[in-house]
């Protein structure tokens, strides 16, 4: 469970972002412009058309600055009365009905139950939530220029973009709301729902019994919530007191802390909660450099046969080493010491003893040269597949003193730390074997961020998309009737949320022609690790679904016919680009996966996807003014 | 009869403020592959003065409504101008001194009238002590102060046309448009309706109404201007195009059967002949108005309607 794509600081984002934006809109603008320019000048001719269009793009700035926020408000209020008595409420009926029933269907021997039951509940409420916006949003307006009741507000002195930001002020308000409600039950079904515990499988006496003679009880506990754990309890002296206690093992994604307090009669076994669950992890990730076998620096890791490039890899036994450079390591941050989560892939080229993982070590690296401790000795670790291996190292580690020769003790913020920069170095140590890793397989775990705050910047991606819907719907309103106007919107939601699959497959159509395939960079700038689609654009897809023709293979047919095909799909995927890269990109908004895996949502994610929605939807209001503006109401 | 041409507005002199223009304003309907369907209006010429009640009448489909429309922005013209306050009609800003009433109540039913009236308030940016004076002002203006708190999808169509002319009123505008106003009232609210028009007249108000109903427009408007398949055939002050020049009617009362002869005798000497000697007529809804007040001041009796 890890993180398979980079987040960009928003400093390094947002200059980058804001140019983009700028271009686009300008662009979007001319060209909207010498549309509007054109479709006038066929009615009214072109010098009238030429003052129609000026005049019109002029009223627009006096119009904008003069933006009355209490007739926006009214407009809003007016919006969400009409929203409750449309009965929006339901869906929240509709929302704990769902989560009164879900234990029934969601599966009860899932190996990750806090990521199904953070998934299945985010999953509903989207869906509730954007299904509900996008039919609020979308019939409103057409059902006010229906019934005329727009006449009574057209005809006072509101501009097209109040009455716009003011019905998606309204329905936002609303959307907002359920979500808020939607939130809280759902931390709350999540929460009481993965909450359980256990009993110990033995009798406590005989439990204390085994303590005293060998020191240590071994066992089980009792098989609840479709699992049950192994626990080992030991006598320790904690702060001068002896305690017995004990962790489980991990199943079903959690652990338990078990604990024996008082003696003889008044003996009790207290089993904690489920911990480990319902995680808000704070990752830094280091700077990946790859070297091989030889110990030269390598521009990336071996490929070991995979069609999926993300990760690199290392060969065992040899020089060859991931190096992880972390640039701002505080002894601040991590006081008792490092913990590093590692979720390194193993391939094995030999099958070796498979119920054990792949021993590798992992050295701390002074990147100065000439500090007195250049690396610590090394720390060894097993890695296994599909898990994250925790490894904290201490403060205190040994380390070979560079004039001495001998292994000290040190502190590794004072010895091994140079201006908060730190070097990893991690390497495999079985020969014939194989350890992969991409720049997020390997972070320090900072201290974790609560849960529930981390559940909420989830939800905060559902607002975002809820906004973007709305606005969307509202903009497709002020043109087109209600059922069109939904059409349309979830015709530009479905193509927004498979804006990284129409890239793909332009990438792929892209690749085969000689011609063209500059453009395929430029059109997989996002998708590089991915790699493109393979099968052809829809045309070509039509003739290979029929004939069974497989995707890896070039199409079966006459060379003319393979031609026009591809040449029709160039086209056809040009159009489909450009469309899906002109509308938000929804996908990019959902949170779902950071919490689900237990990562905390970064700030700087957040703070991009904020602005990424602020210009989205300033640019759809920008659009529905026009639209409303040079509408005949009465026509 | 005689047409007259627009002459002068009784206490609106021709050099008073123009409030409403439209030059060559033409409207023609297109569908969707831009064919023409209909011509609604044809080359319209028209002045509203400041505190003139002018009236639009026509039979339905004339043009009166799509008149309205183009003073209101909610439909653009075809070719021609539509000014308001000299302004183009388009123009967000003569909207804060316009009053509306469509020819239904197009209001937002799941509200009530305080809602209603606040709701059209807030769009003019009233300041909510404003907004409350005003509306308890109208909601009393209207005799709706009982009912203010009861949503409009309850009320009666006469109650509704009350609410959507309060809602026209809400800004104290200086140019009222009204469309249809006593479309859906009793004799009682017609009559209301009718004093209330004269009365913001009275005020200063200028008043664009269009009715299809003639006695409403003889009652109340200055000048009228009648439309036909979207033409203008007529255009002048009221009592100028309803008084017949070649015709004189006597009326008199208490007079003795020798005094009627000696008229008679008065008209035969100067050459005239007698049409009718007959009682004089009321209308029909002064009758009723009659009836209706007889029966409030003595009610379980029979009025005598006469």
């Amino acid at each position: 469970m890890t993180l398979d794509f980079e987040i960009t600081p928003f400093g390094d984002w947002v200059g980058i972002a804001l140019l983009s934006f700028g271009i686009t809109v300008l662009i979007g603008a001319l060209l909207a412009a010498f549309l509007s320019y054109v479709f006038c000048a066929i009615r009214h001719g072109p010098i009238e058309a030429f003052y129609i269009v000026g005049q019109t793009g002029a009223a627009a700035i006096p119009d904008f600055i003069a933006t009355s926020p209490r007739r926006v408000i009214a407009i809003a209020r007016l919006a969400a009365k009409e929203a409750m008595r449309r009965r929006v409420w339901v869906s929240l009926v509709v929302f704990f009905i769902v989560l009164l029933y879900a234990q029934w269907f969601l599966d009860q021997g899932s190996e990750h139950p806090g990521k199904l039951h953070i998934a299945f509940v985010m999953t509903a409420t989207s869906y509730l939530v954007l299904g509900l916006s996008l039919f609020l949003s979308t019939f409103s307006l057409p059902d006010d220029i229906k019934n005329r009741t727009i006449y009574t507000v057209v005809t006072k002195p509101v501009r097209p973009n109040e009455i716009v930001m003011g019905r998606i002020l309204g329905f936002a308000g609303i959307g907002s709301l359920l979500i808020l409600v939607m939130c809280l039950a759902s931390l709350a079904f999540v929460v009481r729902g993965l909450h359980h515990t256990h009993t110990l499988s033995s009798d406590l006496n005989i439990i204390l019994q085994d303590i005293e003679t060998d020191g240590f009880w071994q066992g089980q506990t009792t098989f609840d919530h479709h699992h049950r754990h192994s626990i080992r309890l030991e006598r320790k002296t904690i702060d001068g007191e002896s305690v017995i206690e004990g962790q489980t093992d991990l199943a079903m994604g959690h652990v338990h802390t078990v604990q024996v307090t008082g003696d003889g009669e008044d003996a009790r076994v207290i089993i904690s909660g489920p911990e480990d669950q319902l995680l808000a992890r704070v990752p830094m990730f280091g700077e990946l450099s790859f070297f091989a076998r030889d110990g030269k620096p390598s521009k990336e890791g071996i490929n070991v046969g995979e069609e999926w490039g993300y990760r690199g890899y290392i060969e065992g036994g040899s020089l060859g080493r991931f190096e992880f450079d972390f640039p701002d390591v505080k002894a601040k941050d991590f006081p008792d010491g490092l913990p590093f989560e590692l979720n390194i892939s193993v391939f094995r080229t030999h099958k070796g003893t498979i119920t054990r993982g792949i021993l590798g070590t992992i050295s701390l690296v002074n990147i100065d040269p000439n500090s007195e401790y250049v690396q610590s000795s090394p720390i060894h670790f097993n890695a296994t597949e599909f898990v994250v291996d925790k490894k904290f190292i201490p403060r205190k580690i040994g380390a070979r003193n560079r004039k001495t020769g001998e292994i000290d003790e040190i502190d590794l913020f004072d010895e091994l730390v140079s201006d908060g920069k730190l070097r990893v170095v991690i390497q495999c140590s079985e020969r014939g074997q194989y350890f992969g890793a991409a720049q997020r397989d390997v972070y320090l775990r900072a201290a974790d961020q609560p849960f529930w705050s981390n559940f909420i910047k989830g939800f905060m991606g559902i607002w975002l998309q809820m906004l973007i819907v709305t606005t969307l719907g509202v903009t497709f309103s002020t043109l087109l009737s209600g059922p069109v106007a939904m059409m349309v919107s979830s015709g530009v939601i479905v193509l927004g949320l498979c804006r990284g699959f129409i890239d793909q497959v332009f990438g792929g159509v892209l690749d085969k022609n000689n011609v063209l395939s500059f453009l395929r960079g430029i059109v997989m700038r996002e998708h590089e690790l991915e790699g493109v689609a393979h099968g052809g654009g829809p045309l070509e897809s039509i003739i290979r679904i029929p004939s069974q023709q497989n995707v890896m293979i070039d199409l079966d047919a006459m060379p003319w016919l393979t031609n026009i095909v591809q040449f029709v799909d160039i086209g056809l995927m040009a159009v489909m680009y450009a469309v899906a890269n002109g509308l938000p990109n929804l996908g990019r908004l959902n949170n779902s996966v950071f919490v689900a895996q237990g990562f905390n949502v970064d700030n700087s994610l957040l703070a991009q996807q904020c602005l990424t929605t602020a210009a989205c939807c300033s640019v759809l209001i920008v659009i529905s003014y026009f639209c409303l503006k040079t509408r005949e109401i009465a026509a | 009869m005689e047409a007259a041409t627009q002459p002068e507005v009784k206490g609106t002199p021709e050099t008073s403020e123009v409030i409403l223009e439209t030059r060559n304003l033409s409207k023609v309907y297109r569908d969707f592959w831009g064919r023409q369907k209909v011509r609604a209006l044809k080359a319209l010429d028209l002045e509203v003065r400041k505190g003139e009640i002018f009236g639009l009448l026509g039979p339905n489909g004339s043009g009166k409504s799509t008149t309205i429309k183009l003073l209101l922005g909610l439909l653009f013209p075809t070719s021609g101008h539509a000014l308001v306050f000299g302004k183009d009609a388009t123009d967000v800003s003569n909207k804060e001194r316009i009053g509306y009433l469509p020819e239904e109540s197009y209001l937002y039913r799941f509200l009530n009238a305080d809602e209603t009236l606040d709701f059209y308030g807030r769009l003019f940016d009233m300041s909510a002590a404003k907004r409350k004076e005003r509306i308890d002002e109208l909601l009393t203006m209207v005799g709706l102060n009982n009912a203010r708190r009861r949503q409009l999808r309850e009320y009666s169509k006469g109650m509704t046309r009350r609410v959507g002319l309060a809602s026209a009123l809400i800004n104290d505008p200086d140019l009222i448009l009204l469309d249809e106003p006593t479309t859906g009232l009793d004799p009682i609210g017609t009559r209301e309706m009718k004093d209330m028009i004269l009365r913001l007249r009275d005020e200063g108000k200028t008043i664009l109404m269009c009715s299809h109903l003639l006695a409403d427009v003889q009652d109340v408007c200055d000048r009228i201007a009648i439309l036909h398949q979207g033409e203008l055939k007529e255009l002048g002050r009221v009592d100028t195009l309803l008084t017949v020049q070649d015709s004189t009617q006597i009326r008199a009362d208490g007079l003795s059967k020798e005094a009627e002869e000696e008229i008679l005798a008065v008209i035969e000497k100067h050459g005239g002949s007698l049409l009718s000697i007959e009682n004089p007529r009321t209308t029909l809804e002064e009758l009723f108005l009659k009836i209706v007040r007889e029966s409030e001041e003595r009610p379980g009796r029979r009025a005598s309607g006469r």
